[in-house]
């Protein structure tokens, strides 16, 4: 089974198909359309700031190719830390950004209470709902590296499927459907991580995906 | 919560994982991929492999070395030797890095750090900075300890912060290869000055050493020697400064419950009864 990394030159793009080539899959890291159009799944990884990534997304025409992905194709797809952020609807991070807009919801500057240090890096527990299928046989509050500064606040909670505390709660972990997202680096997280994303390929290989003639529309 | 780090570092000169000694005489370990897979394995909970020869050969580290070590690791790796342009270290996190690590460079052109950050983000950007103790106060070097910056160590935190570095790794040059403990004075100075967080390096050779930094204000300890050579050592490390009050994670399948230790930091002989009634428990197999 194909999973495409989605190459648009942020981020650390050689951690995640080490992750999955470990656990068997055959990650395809490309830019190209054609190449991930052939994929089952998708990985939107992300190590960066949030303009330029969507600057990036928008020059190799990866933006409306997404949306194609998600909306049309549905197409599993999971965004793993600025990955996960690129799909809110906007971010504060050095102004006011327009994101991909696939769930309602905004990026704001990770602000904790007391005088804890920003970034919040390192491993920290996330406490997920226990039947979602991307924690499936993962033990509740089990560790998960967490590097960022900035972090996805939902419009409506009714998507979140995971928590981290770190001077106040924030989102962990989204499922909208097929389409996830993660803002701890599950490629980093060893065991816990590595369990995660075979979740996400057994999502993956469970899904049927909608075909549209050779998906060049 | 949010745990603290026990970081492992790997210095490596001309290819080769190295113990480094006063950052002037080096003690060959073997193959980097190796000592970081054996970190990997034992707990740690970031590994940091840096080439300390890379500066002074005025290149930057090997992409193909970064990627046979990432083919092993799955805890978060950062690089650093030798990084001076954004080019490289795009090439580097391509070839498995997680973050980047700058020390000299970034000592002559600050600017660099707000490249990567703006590029990369402040969260992958870690300024290593090298601190030398004088009768006169703390000197900061650069180009391995051969290079003294033109600004005070003060100065060096506030420029690096401002410009946008995600962590300080701060080395204590006269504490390395020391093993008699990180410089607790030189952390006690610096983590109130800056409000990311701070990794101390320099001196570990006990783990009542890494309890002591993170008491001073280290958000993070990292170990290099104390680490390569005994088996489990991250992991006995980390349930010794659980010991002491820490909370750390200690979620690989083998972690010493209930351990005892030595003075000498190392695990104590369980008694016979559990060693009796362990003795036909079968381990289950690493579930990855």
């Amino acid at each position: 089974m194909k999973i495409g990394i989605i190459d648009y030159g942020m981020g650390n793009t050689g951690s995640v198909c080490a992750a999955l080539t470990r656990l068997g899959a055959a990650a395809v890291l490309s830019s190209a359309s054609d190449d991930l159009d052939a994929c089952a799944g998708l990985i939107l990884p992300g190590v960066g700031a949030f303009r330029p990534a969507m600057e990036r997304l928008a020059a190799q025409g990866l933006d409306k190719a997404i949306h194609r992905w998600v909306d049309r194709d549905r197409k599993p797809l999971l965004g793993i830390c600025l990955g996960m952020q690129l799909l809110a609807k906007d971010s504060t991070e050095g102004g006011l950004y327009r994101g991909l807009s696939l769930v309602e919801g905004h990026v704001v500057q990770l602000e904790p209470k007391g005088d804890l240090r920003v970034p919040h890096v390192g491993w920290n527990e996330v406490h997920a709902d226990p039947e979602n299928v991307l924690f499936h046989d993962i033990a509740p509050g089990s560790h998960f590296f967490f590097d960022h500064s900035y972090h996805l606040t939902l419009s409506s909670l009714d998507i979140s499927c995971a928590i981290f505390d770190y001077g106040g709660k924030g989102l962990a972990a989204f499922q909208r459907g097929h389409l996830f997202g993660v803002q701890f680096h599950p490629e980093k997280s060893q065991y816990a991580g590595a369990a995660l994303l075979k979740n996400f390929l057994a999502f993956v290989a469970g899904n049927t995906p909608v075909h549209h003639g050779d998906g060049h529309a | 919560m949010l745990k603290p780090r026990l970081i492992g570092l790997v210095p490596v000169r001309q290819g080769i994982a190295v113990q480094s000694l006063q950052f002037h005489r080096y003690l060959p370990l073997g193959r980097a991929e190796i000592a970081v897979e054996y970190l990997d394995r034992w707990g740690a909970d970031e590994i940091v492999l840096l080439d300390i020869s890379a500066s002074s050969e005025q290149r930057s580290i090997d992409p193909a070395l970064v990627r046979r070590c990432a083919a092993v690791c799955r805890t978060p790796l950062t690089v650093g030797g030798g990084i001076a342009e954004v080019t490289a270290a795009s090439a580097l996190l391509a070839a498995g890095a997680d973050k980047i690590c700058v020390n000299s460079a970034a000592g002559r052109d600050p600017d660099l750090v707000d490249r990567l950050a703006s590029r990369f983000g402040e969260q992958c950007v870690v300024v290593s900075v090298d601190a030398h103790r004088t009768s006169s106060g703390w000197q900061v070097l650069t180009a391995g300890g051969t290079t003294a910056v033109p600004r005070s160590l003060e100065e060096t935190l506030s420029v690096m912060q401002s410009h946008g570095a995600g962590e300080i790794l701060l080395n204590s040059i006269d504490r390395d290869g020391s093993r008699q403990g990180y410089d607790l004075e030189l952390i006690r100075y610096c983590a109130p000055r800056i409000r990311i967080p701070l990794i101390a390096a320099g001196g570990a050779g006990h783990p009542a050493h890494l309890a002591a930094a993170l008491a001073a204000g280290a958000s993070a300890v990292a170990a290099a020697n104390m680490l390569h050579y005994t088996e489990h050592s991250v992991i006995v490390a980390k349930r010794h400064m659980q010991s002491a009050g820490h909370a750390m994670r200690l979620d690989s399948p083998a972690n010493y419950p209930d351990a005892g230790f030595l003075d000498s930091g190392r695990l104590a002989m369980a008694d016979e009864t559990r060693l009796d009634a362990e003795r036909f428990n079968k381990l289950p197999a690493d579930p990855v």
